[in-house]
């Protein structure tokens, strides 16, 4: 299967600080990867790279046959391609739940607005606040906000989608509806690549686990192997902790 | 002890040399600096000449409509009120004059200052060379540059309203920096993650976050200008602040005073207006 996402020794800093080391990482079409790790590992800088939101100072990054580099054209080809999914969620306030899902396409992919409007409501039925569609984000709980936002980026018809702790700001009770509409999206098909700690998630859905210490990949296994044999020692403290 | 001073010795010539050549190079600057005036001027005039074709009545209705529009029926009285009191105090022309010079130096704040304020919130570097001609704009007694004004642009109405604009200037810029800064870096990268270019992202996302920061600096702008106007009288621009000029110089109380409570009359009127629209 050929790889949608690779990542050849990829280098970044922050200042000083070595954020991601050396990392060799790729992701095959319709594959669903999940990167976990304690914070400060350097995961979410990971998948920030995927779609340039940070820049990586060395090595090569290359996302559907596009090289990620200083070439604006090819920057944005890329994030039309790429939907992310924030921890803050990261609505627009001053639009309405309708409206951030057809600003990107009326603004990017140049729809109009009926067609545009049309879509918007089919994914925002997909993942059931249809209901909730002329609201603004202050007025929703945090998880229709976050499955607004999933709606949102699904409008660009991505090939790839990228969870940065999709529910980590959330509420107990509200973590699960969530979980549940990614997990439906990833029994649709789409190529995900998923940093969380909801482990539950992890062993439904994921093909493979990727655990990242210290800006390094430590270990990355298949979903069954990673949980019944990890192998190294900071895994299994990891492991020991969260479960 | 007056040996010690160094005053008695020596003499640094500064007053002497600015006199002597910056005024030769502002005279000579002149015809560049009337073409840019250009626009203000014609600006000024088809206002000034729009507020004085507008019958009184019309224009009191419609004054006071955007009161009640915005702050209810308690301040459209306030306002119809004031407006019929300042026309029988007789000052209703000079009134109209004052707003078109407030009108069109408000107008070109927002349109020098806002694309400067965007450019302030990009760049670090640019912010911290727009800070200091900032301050000095706004704390610099304006009696200083009505001379180089006066020198560059001539006197009469429009360079009135240049001096009114460099004085009233600061908040739009401050404000659209400040507003454009405080927009989050969450909701800018969604933007970017969607795919949006840097301009769908300032004028779709930003921008819009940052409205009431910056209607606030047009607001703190309209007030700067109203308090300007006498200021501008100086140097040959009409309106109120020529009676209270005129007034001071005759020692005439009364013109003064009734030029100086039009300015107040129509800065209360002018804020609560636009406050009421920011919110």
């Amino acid at each position: 299967m050929e790889n949608i996402i690779q990542l050849r020794s990829v280098n970044k800093w922050f200042g000083e600080f070595h954020v991601l080391k050396d990392i060799n990482f790729s992701v095959s079409e319709k594959e669903k990867v999940v990167i976990c790790g304690p914070s400060g590992s350097g995961k979410s800088t990971l998948i920030r790279c995927i779609n340039r939101l940070e820049e990586h100072q060395k090595g090569s990054i290359i996302v559907d046959g596009m090289t990620l580099d200083e070439n604006t054209k090819n920057i944005s080809a890329i994030r039309s391609e790429v939907g992310m999914v924030f921890q803050q969620f990261n609505l627009f306030p001053h639009l309405s739940i309708l409206e951030n899902c057809t600003l990107a396409q009326i603004w990017v992919k140049k729809k109009t607005k009926n067609e545009s409007e049309k879509l918007a409501m089919d994914y925002l039925r997909k993942v059931q606040i249809d209901d909730q569609a002329l609201k603004f984000p202050g007025q929703l709980s945090g998880g229709q906000q976050q499955r607004a936002a999933i709606a949102r980026a699904l409008c660009m018809e991505p090939k790839i989608m990228l969870f940065d702790e999709p529910t980590s700001a959330l509420d107990p009770e509200m973590i699960k509806e969530v979980l549940d509409v990614m997990v439906d999206l990833a029994k649709g098909g789409m190529t995900m690549c998923v940093v969380t700690h909801e482990m539950g998630f992890a062993k439904e859905v994921a093909d493979r686990v990727v655990f990242m210490d210290e800006g390094n990949i430590v270990e990355e296994k298949k979903t069954s192997d990673f949980f019944e044999n990890p192998e190294n020692e900071r895994t299994k403290l990891f492991l020991s902790q969260i479960l | 002890m007056e040996f010690l001073n160094p005053s008695k010795y020596a003499y640094f010539p500064l007053a002497e040399w600015i006199e002597k050549y910056a005024k030769d190079w502002f005279f000579a600057q002149r015809p560049v600096f009337k073409k840019i005036s250009i626009p203000i001027e014609n600006t000024l005039s088809s206002l000034d000449s729009l507020f004085n074709f507008i019958p009184l009545p019309l224009i009191v209705l419609m004054f006071a409509f955007a009161a009640y529009k915005t702050n209810g029926i308690k301040f459209a009285i306030f306002t119809f009120l004031s407006l019929i009191f300042i026309d029988l105090v007789d000052v209703w022309e000079e009134t109209m004059t004052t707003m078109a010079m407030i009108v069109t130096a408000v107008l070109f704040c927002c349109v020098i200052g806002i694309p400067l304020g965007i450019a302030a919130s990009r760049s670090d570097i640019f912010e911290m060379i727009m800070r200091p001609i900032l301050d000095i704009m706004q704390t610099i007694p304006s009696f200083v540059y009505l001379i180089p004004v006066v020198m560059l642009f001539g006197v009469g109405l429009t360079p009135g309203v240049i001096a009114i604009i460099i004085f009233a200037l600061a908040p739009v810029i401050r404000l659209t920096n400040l507003g454009l800064r405080q927009v989050t870096k969450g909701v800018k990268d969604a933007g970017k993650a969607l795919g949006c270019g840097k301009i769908v992202v300032l004028y779709k996302i930003e921008l819009p976050l940052a409205l009431k920061s910056i209607m606030a600096g047009v607001n703190q702008t309209l007030m700067l200008a109203l308090s300007m106007a006498v200021i501008a009288a100086l140097i040959g621009a009409g309106g109120l602040g020529l009676n209270v000029y005129v007034g001071l110089g005759r020692l005439d109380i009364g013109q003064a005073f009734v030029g100086g409570l039009g300015i107040v009359l129509i800065a209360i009127i002018f804020d609560r207006i636009t406050q009421k629209i920011i919110k």
